[in-house]
């Protein structure tokens, strides 16, 4: 019993490292450039197959994980200034921008698929090899947990020093909490907004690196993986990276260990393990709303 | 006469495109007059398919005394039913999309209730994500609705009609007529002073806050609009399929439905019908058999050429033509019209006195 509840943790450690690592990109990308960007699913599907394709021609797992995330972060810096930075331009409202990266979603999911089907990689297992460490309760702790853990922490750490460190950092923070103050100062906002898509296709492509390691992948994965994703940085509103990453590991642990102990104590089946991040959401949402409906009534 | 495959490929055209109609218009209503992205559309379409298949099948069952609803046989006996009661077939469908419309409605009203809080793209994302809660929670429920196998049997009301191609050309003529009166009531109310209401929320919130407008209220009466229309779509296509599939109800035909606004018009009613025929003709030509009609033959999926170009219509019509096809009009109420006039006649005669002058 024990045993088992404790083999749940190496899974929930990969999939909440994952979906923070994504989450936090999500959530940085909304804080500076003021749209959530739904794409963010696809960035990590080029990560996927980057990293398969890499790791199955035997270049070393890490290696590939950075190129990864090197071409999810050609992929943001792509869709930035060639679809959404004319958008803008043209003055279009926040929804707008937000639809429009649907449509990003949809053309390159659909044209990666396309390559995908022709190619004959629809269904792809990276060449990444599994070895256990140590045994956690019944199931191993393995190589690629740690890669998870050490990649969220060093994700972690060089966001917090940029943001607090770096005269570019100082910048993101100016653009997120006043643009217009920001740009009359004279802080280069193009050229931060770029960096900032950088570091957003980076964390998107590592994760999708992450996820290719784990299991088999399809062009719809980062799709699956977005709604994960997003329901973290629903946990942290958007603006919170503390609550993003505590969404990221609410949203993985109640998946896994929270989806056995209902299994085990309830004996719910276990298909319905897609409803319970889906639980977290509804109970932030509702949470948020009463604080929100609170200050509402009180002013 | 018509040869049979033409004639059922002309109906599931039509078909299709009606129910396109129905929801680019609800759809339209939200995001384009309101400003609301519904990203759940879907699921409130499911909903309407759900409360249609739950109602029809239940009630033929209570009838029949069936114990295992999910046989062939069952669902046989089920039409069987409704071809010897055309009066219980009919008043079953009309009292189910009443109540799928009901249900949808009220459920897009619960929904609106975050969004007197919610800013950004939470309450879509939100929305969309609760769609797909639902398609899993029902794939997953055998009682409801058969789980991932769906349930069939879901008689199409003039079965009684005994000829396949009659019944069909009965039901597609029902189903235009909803349609229309859906356009109707829909440019109705987006003429109305209303319409003028729900633009406001769109342009400015703080503006219609600030005139006496009750901001989350008008979203609330929107969402229910909107939603009880996609609930009446998802009714209309479970009688037609006689079947449902949670698999049937994912979140690309949401965006699907999303492009015929920003393609056809925004917050324009004539031009997401325009959209919707758009889309429902590339829809077709996306489908493997179509091309084979043709002697066309590819190395991939074809549905996925469909999928995107519908992303870049999206995007390509956000940066170039924002408006979509045919362009927004002012909201016309009777005052409107009387102003209009005022003005015109007021006009004629300063010219009148310019002139002589």
């Amino acid at each position: 019993m024990i045993e088992e509840a404790l083999g749940q943790i190496p899974i929930s450690l990969l999939a909440s490292s994952l979906y923070a690592i994504a989450a936090t990109g999500l959530t940085l990308n909304y804080l500076v450039l003021r749209y959530a960007d739904f794409a963010i699913g696809e960035y990590i599907t080029v990560g996927c197959y980057v990293a398969a394709l890499l790791t199955l021609s035997g270049l070393d797992p890490i290696t590939s994980m950075l190129a990864a995330g090197l071409s999810g972060a050609a992929l943001t810096l792509l869709t930035d200034e060639l679809a959404i930075k004319p958008l803008e331009r043209r003055g279009a409202t926040e929804l707008q921008v937000f639809i429009a990266t649907i449509g990003l979603t949809l053309l390159i999911r659909y044209l990666l698929s396309i390559a995908a089907d022709v190619r004959d990689l629809l269904f792809l297992s990276s060449g990444f090899r599994l070895i256990p460490i140590v045994y956690v309760g019944n199931r191993p702790l393995t190589n690629l947990h740690l890669i998870a853990i050490a990649s969220l922490s060093a994700s972690v750490a060089a966001l917090t020093y940029l943001t607090l460190r770096t005269k570019i950092g100082k910048g993101m923070r100016a653009i997120a909490s006043n643009r217009d103050l920001a740009v009359s100062t004279g802080i280069p906002v193009w050229r931060i907004r770029r960096f900032t898509r950088v570091l957003v296709g980076l964390f998107a492509g590592i994760s999708g690196a992450l996820w290719a390691y784990y299991t088999s992948i399809n062009p719809e994965s980062g799709w699956r993986l977005l709604l994960w994703v997003f329901s973290a940085s629903i946990i942290g509103n958007f603006t919170s990276f503390p609550l993003t990453l505590i969404g990221g590991f609410v949203i993985g642990f109640s998946e896994n260990l929270g989806m056995w102990a209902l299994s085990r104590g309830l004996s719910v089946p276990t298909a319905y393990k897609p409803l319970i991040p889906y639980l977290a959401i509804v109970v932030a949402l509702l949470y948020r709303n009463r604080t929100r409906l609170r200050a509402v009534v009180e002013a | 006469m018509i040869p049979e495959g033409g004639f059922v490929l002309a109906t599931s055209f039509l078909f299709y495109l009606m129910i396109y109609a129905i929801l680019a218009l609800s759809t339209n209503l939200e995001y384009g007059y309101t400003g609301i992205p519904n990203l759940g559309k879907v699921l409130f379409y499911f909903v309407g398919g759900i409360v249609t298949a739950v109602l029809v099948t239940r009630t033929y069952d209570a009838v029949l005394g069936i114990e295992d609803p999910l046989s062939a046989v069952s669902a046989a006996r089920r039409v069987e039913l409704a071809a010897s009661d055309p009066a219980l077939a009919l008043g079953l469908f009309a009292a189910a999309l009443v109540a799928s419309g009901l249900v949808a409605g009220l459920l897009g009203y619960l929904a609106s209730y975050p969004a007197l809080a919610l800013k950004g793209p939470t309450l879509s994302i939100a929305l969309l994500i609760f769609g797909e809660a639902a398609r899993v929670f029902v794939r997953t429920y055998e009682p409801l609705v058969g789980g991932v196998f769906g349930i069939s049997g879901i008689a199409n009301p003039f079965v009684f009609l005994r000829d396949p191609m009659a019944t069909t050309a009965a039901y597609l003529v029902t189903v235009a007529l909803i349609t229309l009166l859906v356009l109707i009531l829909v440019e109705r109310l987006s003429n109305s002073p209303f319409g003028r209401v729900m633009k406001a929320v769109r342009d400015d919130e703080l503006a219609a806050y600030s005139l006496g407008k009750d901001v989350a209220a008008v979203r609330g009466r929107v969402l229910f609009i909107g939603s009880g229309l996609a609930g009446i779509a998802g009714s209309l296509y479970t009688f037609y399929s006689q079947a449902i599939f949670p698999d049937d109800f994912i979140p690309s035909l949401t965006f699907f439905v999303l492009t015929m606004v920003i393609v056809g018009g925004v917050a324009n009613n004539l031009g997401v019908v325009v959209g919707a025929l758009l889309m429902s003709v590339i829809e077709r030509l996306s489908q493997a058999s179509t091309l084979a009609l043709f002697g066309i033959h590819v190395p991939f999926d074809i549905s996925y050429v469909r999928y995107a170009v519908t992303g870049a219509l999206i995007v390509l019509f956000l940066l170039y033509r924002p408006r979509g096809l045919i362009e927004e009009r002012p909201v016309k109420t009777p005052l409107y019209d009387v102003l209009s006039e005022d003005r015109k006649a007021s006009r004629t005669a300063s010219e009148r006195v310019e002139g002589k002058g």
